[in-house]
């Protein structure tokens, strides 16, 4: 059965039972709103903040001293094979070339063979 | 100082200025909380850990949305995070017990623990989040989405079988309750 403005009664059921479901959804969450929340004070704030504060400093230094030491583990290996072992530098050089190009060129073959 | 400054201070470390903000967010963070994960405990704790992100991320807010939207979004995120690594070794009874802890909270301060709650607590958190976030704060199916990394329209499902499942609950709340509502 349809009204005038052609909406089915059932339909105008439906939107006032969703309109009475938000309503009453909304009227317990107010009640769940209204109840007193324990707020710590200014000094708990700040500690907090410190603290936080402190915690990033701390993980920055050691990301920022194990950077450092693996780059100089890295850097001192090189310098060590390139005027110590100048076949095994070289020799190794080609090594990593050649693996980057066979990765790269598998890489695009898979993308090609996806499509 | 208004909170635009505040932010701006925060940004360069100013601890007093994180401090204010917080105070002045702190209620309105714990409240939604509670809200979406129907336990007090894990509010508070969710809350505690929202503010230590803040600390940490406070160079990423670029100011477009409301400071309490950034945080209500960061709160949301870490609770599902939070929600997914515990999944497996929780229990469906502490679920109940956290709402009914909630329920007996509510009405020691005299506050009753109406059918829409209990239908709401019910519900699972990808239902109950997007339609407190729709009905309750008002936010737009768009924000919701992004705030819960989800599409729009997916949003909006959610709300709808969300609303649809209380409406469920409330008019036959003399069947058991059933398969479709479960936390």
């Amino acid at each position: 059965m349809k009204n005038q403005k052609g909406i089915s009664s059932k339909d105008e059921k439906m939107d006032k039972e969703f309109f009475d479901t938000i309503s009453a959804i909304n009227n317990g969450l107010d009640k769940l709103d209204s109840m007193d929340t324990y707020v710590p004070d200014d000094k708990w704030f700040e500690q907090m903040v410190l603290n936080q504060q402190e915690i990033q400093k701390k993980n920055y230094r050691r990301e920022l001293a194990w950077f450092i030491l693996s780059a100089v583990l890295i850097l001192s290996g090189v310098i060590f094979t390139m005027l110590e072992l100048p076949i095994l530098f070289f020799v190794l050089q080609a090594v990593t070339v050649a693996i980057t190009a066979i990765y790269s060129y598998k890489g695009v073959q898979k993308q090609v063979d996806s499509r | 100082m208004d909170e635009k400054d505040l932010i701006n201070s925060a940004k360069k470390g100013d601890h007093r200025s994180f401090a204010v903000l917080f105070r002045n967010h702190y209620p309105l963070l714990v409240k939604y909380l509670m809200k979406i994960t129907m336990n007090p405990d894990i509010a508070e704790e969710i809350a505690q850990g929202t503010m230590a992100k803040c600390v940490e991320k406070i160079h990423l807010f670029n100011g477009k949305s409301k400071f309490s939207s950034w945080l209500i979004s960061i709160a949301t995120n870490m609770y599902i995070d939070q929600h997914r690594k515990k999944k497996r070794e929780r229990e469906w009874n502490e679920g109940e017990a956290a709402s009914r802890k909630l329920q007996w909270h509510m009405e020691s301060k005299n506050e009753e623990w109406t059918d829409a709650l209990a239908a709401l607590s019910r519900l699972t958190d990808e239902m109950r989040i997007p339609v407190i976030l729709k009905h309750y704060y008002g936010y737009s199916y768009d924000e919701i989405g992004e705030i819960l990394n989800i599409a729009a329209g997916t949003a909006k499902s959610r709300v709808h079988h969300g609303l649809l499942a209380v409406r469920r609950e409330l008019k036959v709340d003399e069947k058991p309750k059933g398969n479709l509502i479960k936390r």
